[in-house]
Formats: structure tokens, C-alpha cells, sequence
């Protein structure tokens, strides 16, 4: 009996994906290379791969608790679920192959939340439906922390803007006063995140639809993430200023965008409030 | 930890426990601190001016056969000094792996070195493994200056070449050598689970006298199988299989080990430590 050879043919299969596929399809092939004695073989031969399958992926699981901290809720669906050991099993493949690679811990996070995202897609069911609610809540939630300290720092808004005329206030380009991510829900993923990560969210019965925009501001004056409820207006209005575009270019793109009949005038008071707000600032020509 | 009462009571470190401390400063008299934590993080020893440090370890290696390297046990040795810990808890398992014995098909991984799974596996229960285990625990006990206790893993499955259950390997191990156990309830039941034995019947022929540590934390099934948890209350089981194993151990420490999530809940954890006192208290 070989036993450093049985550790390094299961270390061997915890690490390298395409062995242990090759073990699950044809195990008499795969360790055809290996000097096994006829006991270690035999028992290799009936090993539960499949099982072994599940342990590299419950070690990639663990690997990810640090996921934790920044997707609770996300984290705990996937468990009061069930789903952990699969989906992580799937995905230890991609976690490997990046292992090398050194990556920065928020490379790690938005590879598996992309991978997460993608695979929840192609699934039905209330449940999915409520975890990728969920999940997109809690991305825009870290995305937005994550981007608050790289901001730079922003013009102010001209002073006398009120006393502008509505020709030279078109001429304005509004600017964001700090990262914002503009996201459309069915329910309120914020109760429901609330009741979730504190185990008091009835799973037999999902609330019923709250459709909703909400957008994740990282605001520079308190360095605090603020999440706003928004209209439709306003969020379409929001989606373009990008920091470039005048007053009157982004009233153009939403007017062709939208259907509301609102005249170009109307938009003025929701930039004066959306700068009285601090959430935008307004660059002189 | 001289001081502290026996058995005293402690729990993992995590995010979440400096803050803990903070409001609860008497419900723990010590906390478990991972050594590759304070690699990774040395500010986490911050919590030493707090509660006294136990020093748990997975990178020994303990159960395999490479050999830790010198690096590593230099590190080891720094945090035992630093932490004062009265022992090093580490796993009866490996972690590295020899990658020359992996045949010539092997994955270009990590060329000349050996396989490392970043994650603790319960090697083959057999005669040469326990030998082998007897021979890196003197050989590690003689290198700390603090004696060494031995976690049994969680069985997930049957290791091929194993020829005994692992009660009986534990059993062989402590013939041959002086080495005190770290218990893990969690472990223990999820073994029991993988093998079909009943756990409250088969702990029992565990070397009790020889615990000095024991774990609590919960598991979970999943994928047709039981899992550690270390995010999860434990299951009233635990807490049976704590009063059983009490009537014949006299451990010196008990830690909770909820260090897997950031947000485990407090109220669950200060419930669980009552309960623990409660049962500690209990056995006369």
C-alpha cells in the first residue's frame, strides 16, 4: 500500500479538475500512469468521486466565507437553499485556474458574483427569482462603497444658479457628486435583505411584487453609501449624466428616450433639487 | 490560561468578535485565534489585550507526508511566543501533498513544489498512516515548547486504503504517543453521518481521558451529504454529545467556532454559551 501516492492522487483531484473529471468517467485509465499497488487500485476504483467532487467544492465554499462580509443575504439564500455545495463545486474550476494568478481579493468577489449572476439567470423559480434581487442589491451596494474612495473631487456648483436664465442654465453640465448605480427592482430588496440575514423571512410566502428603481449613491459630503428611491424620471435623467453632457443635451436624450411629454423648462426644478440634494453639482460653460 | 477556570469557555476569532468583547466583556475567558489568520493579519493579536489567545493551526500538515517547512515553523514558533498560547491546536489531517507521487501525468502545478490544498483532508485510516502521524507529532512536539492537541477531521468519505474507522485510528494513535485531543463535536457527528454509526453510542469509545479541547460549531446537509459549518448554530445533537462526553472528559477549554461568517448572531451565540455553562455546570 502506497499511502503518500492515495494523498497525492486525492490532492491531486482536489486541485486539478480535469483529473478528477477524467477519474468520474474512466478511474481505471486515469490512474493507469500511477505504480498503485493492486488493494490501493481496487479501492480507488470504487472511491466515491462524486462525493470527492463535493468536497473540492465544499472547500472552494469555505474559501469564499469572506463573501460574507459585503453579500449576506446572497450567502445565506444560497444556504437556506441548499445550493452552496453544487454552485461552488461548479465554479471551483474558474476559482483554481485564477488561484496563480495572485488576484486582488475584489477581483475574487466580482469573478464569483459574475459567475453567480449568469447562473441564476438560466434558473426558474421563486427562489432564484428572489436571490438575484437580492444579489443585485448587495453588488450595487459594494460596488458603490468600493468606488466612494475613488472619486476625485468635484466642482463645485455655481452659486448664483438660481439667478440663471434658461438659456445659460442648458449650458450647464450637471456632474455627479459621487459614484451612483441606478438599479430596477420587483420587490424591496431592503426589508427583504433585513429579513433574511436576520433569519426571520418567511420562505414558505414571498411578499408580494413592489416594483422600484433604486439608486446607490456614495455620498462624498458623509462618505456614506445613501440609497435612494427614485422615479422614473428622474432615474432616467440620472442614467445620462455622465459628466460631459450639457443640461440640455441630457433633457434632449430623455425626452427621445421617454415618453413623457414633459417641455425641456420642467426638467429645472428636478436639477435645481437634485443639486440642492448635493447628489449633483452643475459646471459653468 | 493558567488562571482561567476548567474548563474555560472561548470562541473562534472572527470580524465580529472584537466587537463582541466589546459589549460582553465576561462572556468568554479566551479566544481561538487561527495561526494563518495572524500571518495574514498580525494586527488580529490586538485581541490579546482583551483575552488570553489559543493558537489553532492547519498548516502543519500533521497527517501527511511533507514535511512543514522551515519558514512556516519559524512562524509558528514567532505566534506562540507572541501569543503565549498554552498549546498549538492543529488538525489530524493534510494539507500538502507530494507531487512526484502523482504520477507523470501530473498538472504542471506550482513546478517543484508539493500539492497544497489551502484546506485540511483527513488522510487514510491505516496502520502505516497512524505510525506516520506518531512519528510527525514527536517530531513536532519537541519543536514549539508548548505541547501540540490533535482536531479529528470530518470524514466526507471513505479514503481509499483506509483499513479502520477513525475512532480506532485515534484510539492507535494515543498507544503511541503522549498527544492530548481537540474534539470537534461538528466533526465527530459528521463522520458519524458519512458512516452510518450513531455518534452518541460510538463517542464513547473515544480516548475521552485524553480531550483537552473541544469544539462546537454546526454543520449543514447539502448535495446528499453533511458538511461543517462554522456559520451555523450547532444542533441539539452537539449539545448531547457535550453532556456525554463531559461525564468522562475533563477538557480544559471549550470553544464555540462561529468564524466563518461575519455576522454570525450574537443572541445565538451568547444562548449557546449560556447552554454550554448550563451543561458544564450540570455534570456534578
Amino acid at each position: 500500500m502506497i499511502t503518500r501516492g492515495v494523498e497525492s492522487i486525492l490532492a491531486r483531484s482536489l486541485l486539478d479538475p480535469d483529473f478528477l473529471d477524467a477519474l468520474m468517467v474512466d478511474p481505471n485509465k486515469s490512474l493507469s500512469s500511477y505504480s498503485l499497488d493492486d488493494t490501493t487500485r481496487r479501492e480507488f476504483l470504487s472511491a466515491d468521486f462524486a462525493r470527492i467532487r463535493a468536497f473540492s467544492g465544499f472547500i472552494c465554499k469555505v474559501q469564499h466565507n469572506y463573501l460574507w462580509e459585503s453579500f449576506p443575504a446572497t450567502r445565506k439564500l444560497l444556504a437556506v437553499y441548499g445550493l452552496e455545495i453544487d454552485l461552488f463545486s461548479r465554479y471551483r474550476r474558474i476559482q483554481l485556474s485564477q488561484k496563480r494568478k495572485h488576484e486582488e481579493r475584489r477581483e475574487s468577489i466580482l469573478r464569483f458574483i459574475e459567475f453567480l449572476e449568469v447562473d441564476l439567470s438560466s434558473k426558474r423559480g421563486a427562489p432564484f427569482r428572489l436571490m438575484r434581487e437580492l444579489l443585485k442589491h448587495e453588488r450595487a451596494t459594494w460596488e458603490t462603497r468600493l468606488s466612494l474612495g475613488n472619486i476625485p473631487a468635484q466642482t463645485s456648483t455655481e452659486a448664483s444658479m438660481c439667478e440663471l436664465n434658461w438659456s445659460r442654465f442648458q449650458r450647464l453640465t450637471p456632474v455627479l457628486c459621487g459614484p451612483l448605480a441606478i438599479r430596477k427592482f420587483c420587490y424591496d430588496p431592503i426589508p427583504l435583505a433585513h429579513l433574511v440575514v436576520g433569519d426571520t423571512f418567511d420562505y414558505g410566502k414571498l411578499p408580494p411584487r413592489s416594483p422600484r428603481i433604486l439608486g446607490y449613491w456614495g455620498d462624498r459630503t458623509t462618505c456614506q453609501l445613501r440609497v435612494l428611491t427614485l422615479d422614473r424620471l428622474t432615474a432616467g435623467v440620472l442614467c445620462w449624466i455622465n459628466g460631459r453632457r450639457s443640461v440640455r443635451k441630457v433633457i434632449d436624450c430623455v425626452r427621445r428616450s421617454a415618453k413623457d411629454a414633459l417641455k425641456p423648462r420642467d426638467f429645472r426644478g428636478l436639477f435645481e433639487d437634485m443639486v440642492e440634494a448635493r447628489l449633483l453639482s452643475l459646471r459653468g460653460d | 490560561m493558567n488562571s482561567l477556570p476548567i474548563p474555560a469557555l472561548g470562541v473562534a476569532h472572527s470580524g465580529y468578535i472584537p466587537a463582541f468583547l466589546g459589549r460582553h466583556p465576561d462572556a468568554v475567558d479566551y479566544v481561538e485565534v487561527p495561526f494563518e489568520l495572524l500571518r495574514h493579519d498580525p494586527s488580529v493579536i490586538e485581541v490579546a489585550e482583551k483575552k488570553p489567545i489559543i493558537l489553532h493551526c492547519a498548516s502543519l500538515s500533521i497527517g501527511g507526508s511533507v514535511e512543514c517547512s522551515a519558514q512556516t515553523r519559524g512562524e509558528i514558533e514567532k505566534w506562540v511566543a507572541l501569543t503565549q498560547t498554552p498549546w498549538i491546536g492543529e488538525h489530524l489531517a493534510f494539507v500538502t501533498a507530494e507531487r512526484a507521487e502523482a504520477g507523470p501525468a501530473a498538472e504542471a502545478y506550482a513546478p517543484g513544489e508539493p500539492y497544497n490544498i489551502g484546506y485540511t483532508v483527513s488522510p487514510p485510516m491505516n496502520q502505516i498512516t497512524v505510525e506516520r502521524v506518531a512519528r510527525n507529532f514527536d517530531h513536532y512536539s519537541s519543536k514549539f515548547g508548548v505541547p501540540i492537541l490533535l482536531e479529528n477531521s470530518p470524514l466526507y468519505f471513505k479514503v481509499p486504503t483506509s483499513t479502520m474507522s477513525q475512532v480506532e485510528f485515534i484510539n492507535k494513535l494515543c498507544c503511541l504517543t503522549s498527544a492530548g485531543l481537540i474534539l470537534d463535536l461538528a466533526h465527530f457527528y459528521i463522520t458519524a453521518s458519512t458512516f452510518a454509526f450513531d455518534a452518541l453510542e460510538e463517542i464513547e469509545d473515544l480516548p475521552l481521558e485524553r480531550v483537552v479541547e473541544i469544539h462546537i460549531s454546526g454543520v449543514d446537509f447539502q448535495s446528499g451529504g453533511m458538511w461543517d459549518n462554522h456559520s451555523k448554530p450547532a444542533p441539539r445533537l452537539i449539545f448531547e454529545l457535550l453532556k456525554k462526553v463531559l461525564m468522562r472528559a475533563n477538557p480544559r477549554a471549550i470553544t464555540l467556532e462561529y468564524n466563518w461568517s461575519a455576522r454570525f448572531p450574537e443572541d445565538i451565540l451568547l444562548d449557546e454559551l449560556s447552554l454550554t455553562r448550563t451543561i458544564v455546570a450540570s455534570r456534578g
